[in-house]
């Protein structure tokens, strides 16, 4: 029987029929875009903030492989940030794909089994691959 | 404004004393500052205690030890810098006249943890995701490597730079040098962190006695003064930022130096926060010591090693002294007044007469660090 996967980025994540997409605000009142969600804007203290998808391409700032941390995370973990279209910097797990990952690379969003809980249950979240076309 | 001078300092040797209380790490460290200061017990005034992990009542618990109850006793948390930010409270405190003699104290014992990497805020968006410490110095440095050149071989040299310091220092927690060799072969951690490219996991504390200077020389007849007492905190945004600058090590730095009336030439000696290689690199740049990219032609130079132009991180720094991350930032200042002093020995930096500490850290979404303390001192 299949275990039900664990979501980590829960409320940040919306796994749609063509496929994820992350989830920010928008500041009503002065624009700033900001990820994951808040119930404040961090520039106008405005408390009037609306959903925002994120774009789901973005550029490698950079990465690494980690070799230590949470036990319930698969070793090594790969993970980097990547700098959204919309000028969101965003933390994430990567999934190389048998591609060698590089600073600067075109990366767009998928969603993986990143590690496993005490119970065995699969950790699921938002990763982002290596782009399939250039951008 | 009142001047502020250092009095005594005292540190217990950096290590792994997992079956030691807290209160029994850190009361050596400051009996033997309040010895060290000629101060009687009974005319300190106030006391400051840093520590991260140290629990409720950590400064009274431990002045309760040595008999120092009833003055007014502050406990500060504030990451990597937090015995250097209760450093820079007591500064104020005797600028502002509100006392003359204070003490300092910094303490941690991460050996409770049972090993691992630093625990960090799971509040928090990143860390709830799975970032630890060496994973974001892995990226400033792959950044680095990427945009400047850097070969995995100079930064690996901050580590056999200061492990060989540290083999000079008995507070030091590893006392063996290490070879480029090695640091390069051993296991990996975050790519291109090695694990000699880490700084360990381990307990201690440090202690300082410091007071105007207006009586300073009725205890002593060569105080050290305190010429900076900066505390900057990390500039957050949720877009780009460059990784290869540390905002908030720029910020405090200029501010310590107009503090001070001083510039990067005028500093003959350096503690920095070295929790790992790429650290240290970045922050020969944000204290000016160098170019923009020049850090790794610096390390192949020796400029930073004992004997060069501007040695940095005698004591062996955090990555070979220790990094019991309360007591971190103190006994960096115990460092710098015993290099002022000449009470180095085999690791003394000869003629140093102005002296820098530098404690960042806190890992938390958006900004490059939390916190950042800088103390600029001089004889």
């Amino acid at each position: 029987m299949a275990i039900a996967p664990i979501l980590l980025s829960d409320g940040a994540l919306d796994i749609q029929d063509d496929g994820p997409v992350l989830i920010g605000v928008r500041c009503t009142s002065c624009g700033t875009v900001a990820f994951p969600r808040s119930s404040i804007c961090s520039s106008c203290m405005s408390e009037t903030l609306v959903d925002e998808p994120m774009p789901s391409c973005g550029n490698l700032y950079s990465w690494t492989s980690v070799h230590v941390g949470s036990p319930r995370m698969n070793k090594p973990i790969t993970i980097g940030y990547v700098d959204l279209q919309n000028g969101v910097r965003v933390f994430s797990h990567l999934v190389a794909r048998n591609r060698a990952l590089e600073v600067d690379q075109p990366v767009e969003l998928s969603v993986a089994i990143v590690g496993r809980t005490e119970e065995g249950n699969p950790i699921q979240t938002f990763v982002f691959v290596p782009a399939e076309r250039r951008q | 404004m009142t001047d502020v001078s250092v009095l005594g300092v005292g540190m217990v040797p950096f290590g792994k004393y997992p079956e030691r209380l807290l209160t029994d790490l850190a009361w050596p460290a400051v009996k033997a500052a309040i010895q060290e200061s000629g101060v009687a017990p009974r005319d300190i005034q106030a006391a400051y205690c840093g520590t991260v992990f140290g629990g409720m009542m950590s400064g009274q618990r431990i002045l309760a030890r040595v008999g120092l109850s009833g003055i007014p006793t502050t406990n500060i948390e504030n990451a990597c810098s937090s015995s250097s930010t209760a450093f820079r409270q007591a500064v104020i405190a005797i600028r502002s006249g509100e006392c003359d003699v204070a003490l300092v104290i910094g303490v941690e014992k991460l050996t409770k943890f049972g090993g691992g990497t630093l625990p960090l805020e799971e509040e928090d968006w990143e860390v709830s995701q799975g970032m630890v410490m060496p994973a974001l110095y892995a990226m400033r440095a792959h950044r680095y490597m990427h945009d400047f050149g850097l070969t995995r071989e100079q930064l690996a040299k901050v580590s056999v730079k200061n492990r060989g310091h540290g083999a000079l220092n008995e507070d030091a927690q590893m006392r063996k040098s290490v070879t480029l060799d090695e640091v390069l072969a051993s296991r990996p951690i975050a790519d291109p962190l090695t694990l000699l490219q880490c700084c360990p996991t381990g307990d201690g504390a440090a202690a300082v006695v410091l007071c105007s200077s207006r009586v300073a020389r009725r205890y002593r007849s060569d105080p050290v003064q305190v010429r900076a007492s900066d505390l900057t905190s990390g500039r957050h945004t949720g877009g780009f930022r460059d990784m290869t600058i540390p905002e908030i090590t720029v910020r405090g730095a200029r501010e310590a130096y107009e503090e001070a009336s001083v510039g990067p030439n005028d500093i003959d000696v350096a503690e920095v926060h070295d929790a790992f290689s790429i650290a240290e690199i970045l922050y020969y740049e944000a204290f000016g010591f160098c170019e923009r990219g020049g850090g790794g032609d610096m390390l192949d130079r020796g400029d930073t090693a004992l004997g060069g132009r501007l040695p940095v991180n005698p004591s062996g720094g955090l990555l070979a002294k220790g990094h019991p991350i309360g007591a971190t930032g103190l006994a960096q200042i115990v460092e710098i007044v015993r290099q002022l002093r000449g009470q180095c020995g085999a690791r003394q930096v000869t003629g140093a007469k102005v002296g820098l500490a530098h404690a960042t850290g806190g890992g938390i979404s958006g900004f490059d660090h939390g916190a950042c303390s800088i103390h600029i001192f001089a004889r």
